[in-house]
């Protein structure tokens, strides 16, 4: 992309279209950093939450027909249970850490739904055993080991939450990437319109201009240049917006306590956010030329 | 002699209309100097229209520096049409540019250094009097003195053909006169001129071939008139 400044013989300056063109880029690269940073920091928390549930599986172990025993004969049997599978399966190749979840932590975690701690002591409630299994653990046979220690465990993956994160993940992000095209396409046809604009009120001199000789490139080298020069302003003045009111909304939501994705500032990232303005400069450029040669090519 | 142009039969109508140039047929030859004259209507500036190539025939043919118009690839024109330099009746100058910059519009198109750009233009403005008025912009400038850049633009690449439409129509008569000899000494070195004018007395003093547009076809006058 060049800068340098060249007599422009069209005077596209006193055109509408630039201080049209400027203002609508900065609109579309603000939406497009907006979508550019809730898709970044969608994709790292949606790796965060899978690394974290494929990191982790547990074991369930039902109080199966213990329904008539008294609760703590029902504790002891469960807790007998609870302790072979984990002695059992400890010495397991792939098996990183096997431990009960404590029954403070289970109070707690059912206490939204059940409520006070002593009434969850007094129901038939399934322990949980969670495992940490090293990369390239062999599944199948800690199910098959688990059926013969304790048919009633039941051994939970969370595979079924990791596909159905994946499943949003992918919608939202497809949702994102969808209206990234969307706003490039937008921007490329407000260039169209500014250039063809520009054409239409400056057909005289284009028509001079090609009778002494001059080429098309020629012509649409000064839309080009000029085009470049609006948009890369525009696509600035957009993202100097766009990443403080960012910045603000995440700070904002924190505060608030919304579940907001946080971002890692990975050099792609920021790579991706500094070549914006490039990009769209260089794609205004890019249709502005195009625009000015296909409407050339039928003129004599 | 080398032809510049030749028309063959050429006729020119818009969409259905009548023909408002009919059975043309001429040929200009390298370093001839022609008046072209007829009433207002007569098709001069259509005929200077297909000369400069703004305008295609719709029959007949019609050969440019050895080219058929009709075969010539779009992007073989401007290298055709910088051979051509035109004095366009409404001068069509460029308003936000300078006196300098509307005459070197033709060198800066054609890819010619800065320097020397300076320097032809420069010497130019002054030969046709508007040395003080280089860095005027057009509405700064008086009818004639516009007329004067036109005039310069046409030139200033030194061109194969030099057409003109009415160049001295808003001039008085001394400058009139100047300019015809600006054009005498381009013709000298090889340009062929040819020069649409409505003023009898000029081209009766220059004493060039004359030709006469009437009711759409071409007569040569020179020696009747």
């Amino acid at each position: 992309m060049a800068f340098r400044s060249q007599p422009s013989h069209l005077p596209l300056d006193s055109d509408s279209s630039t201080r049209f063109l400027p203002s609508i880029v900065a609109l579309m690269v603000a939406l497009l950093t907006f979508s550019i940073v809730g898709l970044a920091a969608l994709h790292d928390s949606v790796g965060k939450w899978s690394g974290q549930i494929e990191g982790s599986l547990s074991i369930q172990v039902p109080p199966t027909n213990m329904a008539d025993r008294d609760p703590e004969e029902r504790e002891e049997a469960l807790q007998a249970t609870v302790d072979n599978i984990i002695e059992q399966l400890a010495g397991m190749p792939g098996i990183s850490r096997i431990e009960e979840l404590s029954p403070e932590t289970m109070s707690a975690l059912l206490e939204p739904w059940l409520g006070p701690d002593e009434v969850v002591s007094e129901l038939p409630i399934p322990r949980i055993i969670e495992i940490t299994p090293e990369t390239g653990f062999n599944f199948d046979a800690l199910e098959r080991r688990l059926g013969e220690i304790a048919p009633e465990a039941v051994l939970d993956d969370h595979r079924i939450w990791i596909e159905r994160i994946a499943d949003v993940a992918f919608s939202v992000e497809l949702a994102l990437m969808t209206l990234i095209i969307v706003l490039f396409g937008a921007t490329m046809l407000s260039v169209v319109f500014a250039t063809r604009s520009g054409l239409s009120i400056h057909r005289a001199i284009i028509e001079l201009l090609h009778l002494i000789g001059a080429q098309d490139s020629y012509i649409a080298g000064q839309f080009a240049r000029h085009n470049l020069r609006l948009a890369f302003f525009g696509a600035l003045i957009g993202l100097l917006i766009a990443l403080p009111v960012s910045g603000l909304i995440a700070w904002l939501g924190i505060r608030a306590g919304w579940p907001i994705p946080t971002l890692v500032f990975s050099p792609l990232f920021i790579g991706i956010i500094i070549a914006i303005p490039f990009v769209v400069a260089g794609v205004a450029q890019m249709t502005a030329k195009r625009t000015v040669l296909r409407v050339l090519r039928r003129m004599l | 002699m080398t032809e510049v142009v030749s028309f063959r039969n050429v006729g020119v109508r818009y969409e259905s209309g009548p023909e408002i140039l009919r059975d043309l047929n001429f040929t200009l030859h390298r370093g001839s100097f022609h008046f072209l004259t007829g009433a207002s209507g007569a098709g001069k500036s259509t005929l200077m229209r297909l000369l400069y190539l703004a305008l295609r025939q719709t029959r007949g043919e019609i050969n440019i520096f050895g080219r058929d118009n009709i075969r010539i690839p779009r992007d073989e024109l401007p290298a055709i049409r910088r051979k051509i330099g035109v004095v366009f009746q409404d001068f069509r100058l460029i308003n936000h540019l300078t006196t300098f910059e509307n005459v070197a519009l033709p060198l800066r198109v054609a890819g010619v250094e800065d320097l020397q750009i300076r320097k032809n233009v420069t010497e130019l403005l002054e030969w046709v009097g508007l040395g003080d008025q280089i860095n005027a912009v057009p509405s700064r400038l008086s009818g004639g003195q516009q007329q004067r850049v036109a005039i310069a633009r046409a030139v200033i690449g030194r061109p194969a053909l030099l057409l003109a439409d009415e160049p001295t129509g808003n001039v008085d008569d001394r400058i009139a006169m100047r300019l015809l000899y600006l054009f005498e000494e381009l013709n000298k070195l090889g340009t062929t001129v040819l020069i649409a004018t409505h003023n009898r007395q000029l081209v009766r003093r220059f004493g060039h071939n004359q030709w006469l547009l009437e009711a759409g076809t071409l007569h040569d006058i020179t020696h009747s008139a």
